[in-house]
């Protein structure tokens, strides 16, 4: 067995156990790290594999909670509906926004993503019946088939980590796939694309639009760990939030994203905890990382041969 | 019978400077056509232009007999003209084989495949590979193009457009850069589809223009000097006095 094979295992051992060892803090900080691993995932197929830099994904992460909220004020509380429900609303509001941001490139696409996610925000701000900018508490967690099984906090870690154990293996294949690697030679060279016979266009919105499927599933978990929907959930820095994380994993991996937000959470969780300006010891380390490990934290793992996007 | 391509009294101009002064230029089936010309001649334009890169300002460009002049650069290269550029474009992260399997699938239907992976199917491989042969870099396959020498890219590059299955190929200066051998060796490669692809090439080399084309277009500051088999090129006056006056010192020194 290889180190690479070892570590995996280990990996996967600790986050299938941890709720059997765990205490209720422990197990509700890794289902929220879980949920951001997964939103950080969703765009790591947008910025690693797509190329595109987006700084509005907070937008997709927020409709999906306000999906949730929405059909628990309409008594619609089963998580086998609300969640492909959630992951569906992200979609569509992902297509118009993608549509028409994917006319701009680089500085201008990161621009217009975050116009379009402050406007999600400010508008997210005035619904009244969502409680405002103030927010709204949710009465209970979904349900499965009727039964109130998430209540118990084990139980919703591994619905957590099932959706993102699901989500990673689809954009495995999705990756791997002709359009992953048609979606790779856009990203290396989109004119070069096009003169060999490629409309990049609507790969780049397709990606666009099933990353977005996977932040508003997060966004849909994330409504039910915490019970509670804000705006806080669409503003710009939790878009900045999720960028990080996946800077700090690695893009253009899928094992990358993961690792960072695992990293980045608890780093945050153990600074804080320590000093109340965390954030200037976290400054320097991600300037580090991104100075020194061009591959982020994935990047510093041994790797299997060569190493590039198209084939993780 | 028609020509496959045809450009008629294209102008193109970059502010004040025309750079494509009133091209008239026709590709026949299976011909070489080769564009010749000093730096800043508007070869390379020209070409652009054909492929749909550069709109022009004025003229029409047929592609079997349709007006094709408004189509974007996609569209053309589906219709089967396919550009190899000046500068080489192979995607650098990319292995050599993913590279020519990007060129071979964009002839095989849309890409909106999610599920199958394509690194592990048989038919999309092999005939990337079959391409490879024919350039001779099997044996490179799971490189990635980024590390390759420069004349191993261009001939990734080739393989690439090949594998496009195009109808007309536009070659702009393809042993640029190159070493004796490997300029020799794409050299035989381009002889090897002589006669079976129709080429539009854009070369400095008169050697090389002598030894691969039907055809020769003599281009000087965006004007069409001359046209003609390469047998009247080589007599024509005018082209030796404005372009090939090195040569033709060197042909009487010969003689
Ligand atoms: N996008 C552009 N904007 C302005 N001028 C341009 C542009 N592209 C090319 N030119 C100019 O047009 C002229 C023709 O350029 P072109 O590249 O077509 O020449 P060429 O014949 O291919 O030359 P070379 O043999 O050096 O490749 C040059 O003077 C060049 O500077
Ligand atoms: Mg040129």
């Amino acid at each position: 067995m290889t180190f690479r094979t070892f570590s995996y295992l280990v990996f996967i051992g600790f986050f299938m156990t941890l709720p059997l060892w765990a205490d209720v803090f422990h197990t509700r900080l890794f289902t929220r790290i879980l949920i951001f691993a997964l939103l950080a995932l969703s765009l790591d197929l947008v910025v690693g594999y797509g190329g595109m830099v987006s700084f509005g994904h907070a937008a997709f992460f927020g409709t999906g909670a306000y999906m949730t909220g929405m059909m628990s004020l309409h008594g619609i509380t089963d998580a086998l509906v609300v969640w492909p429900a959630a992951a569906g609303a992200a979609m569509l509001i992902a297509l118009p926004i993608g549509a028409l941001s994917l006319r701009t490139r680089g500085a201008y696409f990161i621009m217009i993503t975050l116009a379009f996610a402050q406007m999600a925000y400010y508008f997210a701000s005035g619904l009244e019946t969502f409680g405002g900018s103030d927010g709204m508490r949710l009465l209970a967690r979904n349900t499965i088939a009727g039964k109130e099984i998430l209540v118990r906090h084990d139980f919703f870690y591994y619905a957590a980590a099932g959706s993102l154990a699901a989500a990673f293996l689809l954009c495995r294949r999705l990756t791997r796939s002709r359009f992953g690697l048609i979606l790779g030679g856009i990203r290396q060279n989109e004119k070069r694309m096009q003169s060999l016979g490629y409309a990049t266009y609507p790969y780049q919105l397709t990606c666009f639009v099933i990353s977005a499927a996977l932040a508003g599933l997060a966004g849909a978990l994330m409504a039910n760990e915490t019970l509670y929907i804000s705006p806080s959930y669409l503003h710009w820095t939790q878009s900045g939030h999720a960028l990080v994380m996946v800077i700090l994993g690695g893009l253009g991996t899928l094992a990358g994203p993961v690792l960072g937000a695992i990293v980045l959470l608890l780093l945050e969780e153990i600074l804080s905890a320590f000093t109340q300006h965390w954030m200037i010891v976290l400054g320097p380390l991600l300037i580090l990382v991104v100075l020194y490990a061009r591959g982020g934290l994935h990047g510093l793992w041994p790797q299997k041969k060569v190493s590039h996007a198209t084939t993780p | 019978m028609p020509p496959l391509l045809e450009v008629r009294q294209l102008v193109k101009r970059f502010g004040a400077m025309t750079v494509t002064a009133s091209v008239d230029l026709t590709i026949e089936r299976g011909e070489i056509h080769a564009v010749i010309g000093p730096n800043g001649a508007g070869k390379t334009t020209l070409m652009s232009q054909i492929a749909g890169e550069i709109k022009p300002d004025e003229g029409t460009i047929l592609f079997e007999e349709a007006d094709i002049t408004s189509l974007a650069a996609h569209a053309r290269a589906a219709l089967g003209i396919a550009r190899m550029f000046q500068i080489t474009r192979v995607f650098p992260a990319s292995t050599v084989l993913e590279n020519v399997m990007l060129a071979h699938l964009s002839t095989r239907g849309h890409g909106f495949r999610f599920w199958k992976n394509v690194h592990t199917d048989r038919d999309s491989r092999s005939a990337a590979i079959s391409f490879l042969q024919r350039v001779g870099l099997e044996s490179r396959q799971e490189t990635p193009a980024g590390t390759l020498s420069h004349g191993e890219q261009r001939q990734l590059e080739v393989a690439m457009v090949l594998a496009g299955d195009p109808k007309v190929l536009l070659l702009d200066e393809p042993t640029a850069g190159m070493g004796p051998e490997e300029t020799a060796r794409m050299v035989a490669l381009l002889s090897g589809i002589k006669g079976q692809q129709s080429l539009l090439l854009v070369e400095h080399d008169m050697q090389t223009v002598y030894q691969l084309a039907d055809r020769v277009t003599v281009m000087v500051y965006g004007r069409t000097l001359a046209s003609g088999t390469v047998e009247e090129i080589r007599r024509n006056e005018a082209v030796r006095e404005a372009y090939l006056g090195d040569e033709k010192g060197q042909e009487e020194r010969d003689a």
